[in-house]
């Protein structure tokens, strides 16, 4: 019953308007964000530039970061992402004179060193202005040197974090110099490194695994929100054409009835992102055939299996217990605020992050180290959400028997008549 | 096993809300007729019998089956509600198929049956008709068909001639009269016509009471007597109206043909008025009068 169930279910989401709106929105955001196929080029000796790499070296925190504080207190301005948008904060002279007392634990300058710090770094900058205009090229502010502003001797990591602190919270949070952006930073990758990581992107990645990451980097944060929608549709589709008491008189039990529903629901979302991943692995297959190199032919599969499939069981359990319950939308609201404190929240670390956030971020073709930093992390995080949907699906059965025995009903009347009194 | 449905003290509130009181009735195989006015707790019977609302207290058994058991009373059960509908873009067939696969039909059986019941009621022609450009009488029609499907001892159909054109309620009423022959048919209704035409026992309900059950010859019984029939000249219908309960009335030019209870098995008759057969919407009258002495639906 329960195959044939779903085999009727997934028919009627092959007659489903939304259902179409959900694969054009999933193709929209692969070809918009997946873009072009650019491969990693294996590097040469003697190139200006090997790119950078992460470093979780606590000196080069510490320098870049008190850097970069420097540079915003000269100019007075700052520049956070308090929920993942863009705030240019200005403070007042108070909150000025607190940041320069930051910054004057972290240097242990007195002000006449400062003062002098602060003109060498001017006229260093100056200088490199003047060039850039002989040379007639364009002033750019990331290309002006860096003057390194001197850390105090036996400052340690842990009291430079307590400091960083006191900044962040002065600027409202998501700051530069908060904990999550203490973390690493990036420093010039060398040759030898470079390398590593291509041939690291040609063996151990095989190719088609750095790109499953990617696809699954993108079509993640899609799954994260749609498939609710096709959640709530099917359960307020019973409601909207009145089918609720015939379907709730039939023999099937509630299991069967939710599962085949859920499943369909999986199987439906699941097939276009299927489909899609079929592009990448194609370019990927003919760029190995190309260079000579092995590829793995199941990645993507394997990929969408234990990345993305975790996605949908969650975002559709959400969306059916939330809309057995309440009989509404809410579940759209409820994902809607979860999704997007989850991607917004990893916007300062788009590589690596995981956690138990929602959703992981990799947006990077190679970086396989990292991602073998984050593997065993990542493998619980899919599964605990795992766990969880399977929860909440059990649950929605036991809120869709009760319903069906009409014991929801009855509270409903109870509240109604409540409410009723009141108005009276 | 007993064909028969059993309901013993059986109440039920929504919320403080008495929606039945104390109901005791005994149901026997063919057609039962339920009736009373909007509001009188039809509904809510028909929905305990049919596991869709749980009771606060009191018993009943379908069949030998206490209704606690819903996996094993909604096999023994069709029912169709006052508003039935499916996936308006479904075909006919699919919505039958679909309700034969939720209510545990095989492959073979559903190819088997769905065919012979939508020749049965009519909508043979119909199997790919979408749902939603679908008449109220024909939705009806595929609406008892799916009732049926799984061939149950029960039949429950609420309200189920309502906005049904009159050709398409004698269709109905006679389809339901032949479901009967072979199981317990409910019929809740509150056109006193459609029980007049199809029911040997009834029912009537009031305010979550049972006022009257019995068969349909005890009803007229109570009546037996009461009725009279009489030509009045306009002037005086509305002195009529105050005196006696008028259940009918008929303008022929300067004078009005009246149909009438009286308000009193003794009370006085005027010239002219002749007693006639008493029919069922004459005893249901009588009877609400007698019990509520609500003359206000005359």
């Amino acid at each position: 019953m329960l195959l044939t169930l779903m085999k009727k279910e997934c028919g009627q989401y092959l007659k489903s308007v939304a259902y179409y709106i959900f694969c054009i929105c999933l193709a929209l955001d692969f070809f918009t964000q997946m873009g072009e196929f650019d491969v990693p080029t294996k590097p040469e000796e003697g190139w200006e530039s090997y790119g950078y790499v992460r470093t979780a070296d606590k000196d080069l925190i510490m320098q870049e970061t008190l850097n970069k504080l420097w540079r915003e207190y000269s100019t007075g301005s700052y520049t956070t992402y308090p929920i993942g948008f863009y705030k240019r904060v200005q403070l007042d002279d108070a909150e000025e004179e607190k940041i320069d007392q930051i910054i004057a634990n972290c240097t242990g300058m007195t002000e006449e060193e400062f003062s002098a710090f602060e003109e060498e770094e001017k006229n260093i900058r100056e200088a490199a202005m003047e060039k850039m205009l002989e040379e007639q090229s364009m002033i750019l502010e990331n290309a002006l040197p860096d003057l390194n502003i001197p850390i105090k001797e036996g400052l340690t990591f842990d009291d430079f974090c307590q400091e960083m602190k006191k900044a962040d919270n002065l600027l409202g949070g998501g700051s530069s110099y908060s904990e999550a952006n203490l973390q690493f930073t990036t420093r010039p990758q060398t040759y030898e490194e470079a390398l590593e990581e291509y041939n690291s992107f040609i063996k151990k990645d095989k190719i088609t695994n750095a790109y499953a990451r990617l696809f699954c980097d993108y079509i993640g944060i899609m799954l994260a929100m749609l498939p609710v929608f096709l959640a709530v549709g099917r359960v307020l589709r019973d409601r909207r054409a009145q089918v609720e008491q015939v379907i709730h008189m039939k023999s099937a039990s509630s299991f069967s009835i939710i599962l085949s529903r859920y499943l369909a629901a999986v199987l439906m979302s699941l097939i276009p992102v299927l489909v899609l991943s079929c592009c990448p692995l194609l370019q990927c297959i003919y760029y190995a055939d190309r260079i000579g190199e092995a590829y793995d032919l199941f990645a993507f599969v394997r990929h969408i299996g234990f990345w993305l499939l975790p996605y949908i069981l969650i975002t559709l359990s959400v969306g059916f217990f939330v809309t057995e319950i309440t009989d509404s939308v809410a579940a759209v609201l409820i994902q809607g605020i979860w999704w997007f404190v989850s991607v917004f929240m990893s916007i300062g670390n788009l590589v690596g992050l995981c956690g138990w956030n929602l959703v992981p971020r990799f947006n990077s073709v190679g970086d396989y180290p990292i991602y073998e930093q984050m593997k065993e992390q990542l493998f619980k995080n899919r599964l605990m959400y795992t766990a969880v949907s399977i929860v909440l699906l059990l649950l929605t059965v036991l809120v869709y028997s009760k319903k069906r025995k009409g014991e929801f009903a009855s509270v409903r009347a109870r509240f109604v008549n409540r409410k009723n009194k009141l108005e009276v | 096993m007993e064909t028969q449905i059993c309901l013993d003290g059986v109440n039920k509130f929504y919320g403080t809300k008495q929606a039945l009181k104390d109901i005791d009735l005994t149901i026997p195989q063919g057609m039962f007729g339920l009736l009373g006015r909007n509001g009188a707790g039809k509904t809510t019977l028909m929905k305990v019998m049919a596991t869709l609302l749980p009771v606060n207290s009191g018993e009943i058994d379908i069949c030998g089956v206490p209704v606690t058991n819903a996996a094993k009373v909604r096999r023994m059960i069709g029912y169709l509600p006052q508003d039935f509908s499916m996936y308006g873009n479904m075909t006919v067939y699919e919505a039958m198929d679909y309700l034969g696969v939720l209510s545990g039909l095989s492959k073979q059986e559903r190819r088997k049956r769905i065919p012979t019941l939508l020749e049965r009621v009519n909508l043979q022609n119909n199997h790919r008709t979408k749902v939603k450009a679908m008449s109220g009488g024909m939705r009806r029609r595929l609406g008892i068909a799916q009732a049926i499907l799984h061939d149950p001892k029960v039949l429950i159909v609420d309200e189920p001639t309502a906005g049904l054109d009159p050709e398409e309620r004698v269709r109905f009423r006679n389809l339901l009269c032949e479901m009967a022959e072979e199981r317990i048919v409910i019929l809740s209704t509150h056109i006193v016509g459609d029980i007049e035409a199809t029911c040997e026992n009834i029912a009537i309900m009031d305010y979550g009471e049972i006022l009257f059950k019995g068969t349909v010859m005890e009803l007229l019984a109570l009546a037996e007597g009461s009725v009279y029939t009489a030509e009045i000249s306009k002037m005086e219908l509305e002195q009529i109206k105050q005196e006696y309960l008028v259940t009918g009335q008929l303008v022929q030019g300067s004078h009005v043909m009246v149909r009438f209870l009286l308000r009193e098995p003794m009370q006085e008759l005027f010239d002219g008025a002749t007693p006639c057969e008493v029919n069922v919407e004459d005893a249901y009258m009588y009877l609400m009068y007698r019990e509520r002495g609500d003359a206000s639906c005359f």
